[in-house]
């Protein structure tokens, strides 16, 4: 799926940068201003968005250093399974969001190459079988990235894709 | 898919790309001169007092010291160039003085399809009279007076859609009301069946190839696209390989090349709201020498039409049921359309739809080239839309 957050978020930046804000009413001082507010917010989102989820980890980290001391304190017990909770959850949390990245794109890029040496290659039974299966894997993903950007309004049908939330 | 930096290309990784993918010269130069200059800066705004003393120098250069350029303001166009408007007080060769309505169209530092200003200037030129085009006054190709190429062309009147009609963003989805498309849709087929009919060696297009019957035009296109998926796309697709590789096996051979359009649909023309008379076929950049099959396919993908109030009939551009307009261009052109040849098309189309949808403008935006990254970001989201597409047509076989 090519289009995320960090594409979208420096596109928007440059937007409001150079061609909304030099155009908004300089007399209009609370759109000037909450437009240059608006600008940092994406800013601020497009410089922590790809650390929130170490962030997050970080947190809950220290939040059980924290609970396990608290432990002795803690008179009717429920700490004690909820710091377990955690520490699974945590344990559980072990790729980042960029190494998932790294192996999509890694193995997105090997399999294409298989499919068009393959397909240039191979006989026509081979030719079939690799048509079938790209065929099956693209229809399972298109329909999910078709989703994803249903709110764009592409479709002109869109009840003929399902919701993103009954897909991932 | 290259193991390179795509966008830092080094002269190597540029050089590899030429060997391996034969274009056409002038599709080689600017794609070679698009990836020479990628690592450089991306688009730098630049405001009209920018442009309008490049276009003086341009003109001057033409035509001397005796004009006046007045009325400058930025026109709204489609998703690749900017464009400019402005007045021309001039004494044209062997005419009386006059101020002349005129459009500067300049290309960003990347586009979205990265095309010839060179060959849009020709292509304009040589459709003056056959069908209704903007008259095409100078080109700078080589941005020796402009910040980037462009070309000086004559200012239509006209709308590329009504004020009462509803797009999606590059002209796509435009639902016109049945007396607009009564009009309207004989035009669209008549003006492409016209070009189609143009004998093509008659035509003065120095910068374009003019094929021979037979495979050369189509190896030229699948050279062109797929170096450019090569060179821009970030995340390959299986299905874009596969498509790659069915077309490059089941290449029809063209009988009778003809110019193509390359970019025919809703949006891409200028009507007068008036009389609903078609002014100007507009954005020939992606123009060339081929099977007349292309130019029909491109109209007829499903991103560019919509169905009919009936929910049932599809039209093809949003104009024309799709039956009536194969059957009136072959009545005009006199192509006979082969179903088999039309559907492999159908697939080119889609394929070359997703190298731009995914491929360039995922890398134009991501290198800050144009002058709307926000609009090239925006784009990449119909890419999902248009490999479903094109995953249909190859399940057809």
């Amino acid at each position: 799926m090519q289009l995320r957050a960090d594409l979208q978020l420096a596109t928007a930046i440059r937007a409001l940068t150079e061609v909304v804000l030099p155009a908004v009413d300089a007399d209009n001082a609370l759109a000037v201003e909450q437009t240059q507010v608006v600008i940092g917010m994406l800013q601020l989102m497009a410089a922590r968005l790809p650390l929130q989820y170490r962030y997050d980890c970080d947190e809950l980290a220290r939040l059980l250093t924290l609970c396990r001391a608290l432990q002795p304190y803690d008179d009717d017990g429920g700490l004690a399974g909820a710091t377990h909770a955690g520490a699974e959850v945590l344990a559980r949390a072990r790729a980042t969001p960029q190494e998932i990245l790294d192996a999509i794109h890694g193995l997105r890029t090997l399999s294409g190459a298989v499919v068009s040496s393959a397909y240039r290659d191979g006989d026509d039974a081979a030719r079939a079988a690799l048509s079938a299966l790209v065929l099956t894997h693209a229809d399972e993903q298109l329909l999910r990235e078709r989703a994803w950007f249903a709110p764009q309004g592409w479709e002109l049908e869109p009840d003929g894709v399902p919701p993103l939330e009954d897909l991932v | 898919m290259l193991e390179t930096d795509k966008d830092r290309p080094a002269p190597a990784a540029i050089a590899a790309l030429r060997a391996r993918f034969a274009c056409e010269p002038e599709i080689d130069r600017i794609l070679t001169r698009k990836l020479e200059q990628r690592a450089g800066p991306g688009y730098l705004h630049r405001d009209l007092a920018t442009l309008l003393a490049g276009s003086a120098a341009l003109i001057r250069e033409q035509v001397g010291d005796d004009f006046t350029i007045s009325d400058a303001r930025w026109l709204t166009g489609g998703a690749s160039k900017l464009q400019m408007a402005f007045t021309l007080g001039w004494t044209p060769p062997g005419e009386p003085r006059r101020n002349s309505a005129m459009v500067l169209r300049m290309q960003p530092a990347e586009s979205v399809v990265e095309s010839s200003r060179r060959r849009e200037y020709e292509v304009l030129a040589a459709m003056q009279g056959i069908v209704p085009v903007p008259p095409v006054y100078w080109v700078d190709d080589e941005a020796r007076h402009l910040p980037y190429p462009a070309i000086i062309y004559g200012f239509v009147d006209g709308v590329t859609k009504p004020r009462d009609a509803t797009s999606q963003a590059s002209g796509m989805g435009t639902q016109l009301a049945a007396h607009w498309r009564d009009s309207l849709g004989p035009q669209f087929v008549s003006a492409i069946a016209r070009v189609h009919r143009t004998d093509v060696a008659r035509l003065p297009l120095p910068s374009y190839e003019k094929h021979a019957p037979g495979l050369d035009c189509i190896e030229r296109t699948l050279n062109h696209w797929e170096r450019v998926w090569e060179e821009d796309a970030d995340e390959d697709v299986p299905l874009m390989r596969l498509a790659c590789a069915w077309l490059r096996r089941h290449r029809p051979a063209c009988a009778r090349p003809a110019l193509l359009h390359g970019d025919y649909r809703m949006g891409n023309f200028l009507f007068t709201e008036h009389d609903a008379r078609i002014t100007a076929i507009l954005d020939w950049e992606m123009a060339r020498i081929g099977d007349p099959h292309a130019d029909l396919a491109w109209a007829m993908n499903p991103a560019y039409g919509l169905r009919a109030e009936d929910g049932k009939t599809w039209l093809v551009a949003g104009l024309v049921p799709e039956r009536e307009f194969l059957a009136r261009y072959q009545d005009e052109s006199g192509v006979r359309v082969d179903p088999a040849t039309l559907h492999y098309y159908r697939v080119l189309c889609g394929w070359v739809q997703g190298v731009i949808a995914l491929g360039t403008a995922w890398r134009i935006a991501h290198n800050a080239k144009t002058h709307q990254d926000v609009l090239m970001a925006w784009i990449v989201g119909i890419g999902p839309k248009l490999l479903a597409e094109l995953r249909a047509l190859l399940a057809e076989g």
